[in-house]
């Protein structure tokens, strides 16, 4: 049975978000005021793909959270759900090692997962909890589907994201974390696809439609 | 928990198929990309190959998946063409790369095959433009989802069914 938890994960790109700021800023001038005098001006080094790598953060900051907040989805699909958290959990160490190698001046500081609701829950259909969950607080086989229904959801819209950004970095090295980040979305979409099925709806194709794009 | 590679592959190792080697030999840019399309010529030609040892369910499965192949293996080609190179053409034939006794060997040659392109379109995420490593990119998600299919349908468990990083294997 998967429990849910609530990990802390730490940090955030603070620091990063700050000097891709820095980076944007430093290119613009108001016009009227002094030009600053490129000999003494800060030279914030900013990778190229910083944005790109905060963005591919957060995205499994709230992953992470999503299943936290999921809880349980019950019989059947525990074993998904808890392999692909762990797999976020490797994401998230992989994009802040590649983030500290592209730009180490940077350090990450502390800070709690997102909070709220996860925000990588797209809004499903109206939640029949209030009416489906008995007094104990189990779930039922409606919050399941549904659950499951929502986790699916978030990890193709993860993985499509991570496709996209594919195109737009730079760096070699975050191309291929970014593709095999989504690659792995993309399967775990496929596995919550295939066990619900199994477990719930059947008689649906034995490929999710539209998977990986 | 039991790897998905361990289950499937045990102690096989991984061969290079000739139509690897031969397009290992053109210019890096494009490389990843031309060994995808070898790959995808040879996944064509397995799942026929394998075909008769599979049941009826993982057949089901197994057809889907090579109806995606075939049309990857367009969109590979007509890409490689667009960036002006000759795409590399099907060998007149391929050995099946685990000898194919049962439906387990069937499956496990079939996500060989799925790994092998993993790491070929993995490696082609590093070709400009970006609109080819966009390609490179979808492709390879997309044969994460078929070793994922494939294990599940063979395997009857999701355990073990997806990576974190999936052209590395587990």
């Amino acid at each position: 049975m998967w429990h849910s938890r609530r990990v802390v994960t730490t940090a955030v790109p603070a620091l990063l978000l700050a000097a891709v700021g820095v980076g944007v800023l430093a290119g613009c001038t108001d016009g009227d005021g002094p030009t600053p005098d490129p000999s003494t001006a800060p030279s914030p080094q900013v990778h190229p793909d910083a944005g790109a790598i905060a963005t591919a953060r957060e995205r499994e900051l709230a992953l992470l959270s999503a299943y936290d907040d999921a809880g349980t989805t019950g019989p059947g699909l525990a074993d998904v759900a808890d392999e692909a958290r762990a797999h976020h959990e490797l994401h998230l160490r992989a994009i802040e090692a590649v983030a500290a190698r592209l730009t180490p001046a940077l350090t990450f500081s502390p800070a709690a997962a997102p909070s709220g609701p996860s925000s990588a829950l797209p809004s499903g259909p109206p939640s029949t909890t209030a009416t489906a969950t008995p007094a104990t607080g189990a779930p039922t086989r409606t919050d399941a589907v549904a659950l499951a229904r929502r986790l699916l959801a978030a990890e193709r819209t993860a993985a499509d994201a991570g496709l996209l950004a594919v195109g737009d970095v730079e760096s070699a090295q975050v191309r291929r974390l970014l593709a095999e980040v989504a690659a792995s979305e993309a399967q775990h979409a496929t596995a919550l696809y295939l066990g619900l099925r199994e477990a719930f709806i059947r008689r649906a194709p034995a490929t999710p439609p539209g998977a990986a794009g | 928990m039991i790897s998905r590679r361990t289950v499937l592959l045990g102690p096989i190792a991984f061969g290079v198929a000739p139509a690897v080697a031969r397009a290992a030999a053109q210019p890096t840019q494009l490389r990843g990309l031309e060994a995808a399309l070898a790959l995808e010529h040879e996944a064509v030609h397995a799942v026929p190959s394998v075909g008769a040892r599979l049941d009826d369910a993982t057949k089901e499965l197994a057809r889907e998946i090579d109806a995606h192949h075939r049309v990857q293996r367009d969109r590979v080609s007509d890409a490689l063409r667009a960036a002006g190179r000759t795409p590399p053409a099907a060998l007149p034939s391929y050995a099946v790369r685990v000898p194919v006794v049962d439906r387990d060997t069937a499956v496990s040659a079939l996500v060989l095959l799925e790994e092998s392109l993993m790491r070929a379109y993995a490696e082609a995420v590093e070709t400009e433009p970006a609109s080819l490593r966009r390609l490179a990119a979808e492709l390879l998600a997309r044969c994460g989802t078929h070793a994922t299919s494939l294990h599940i349908a063979w395997r009857r468990t999701l355990a073990g069914s997806t990576d974190a990083f999936p052209s590395r294997g587990h």
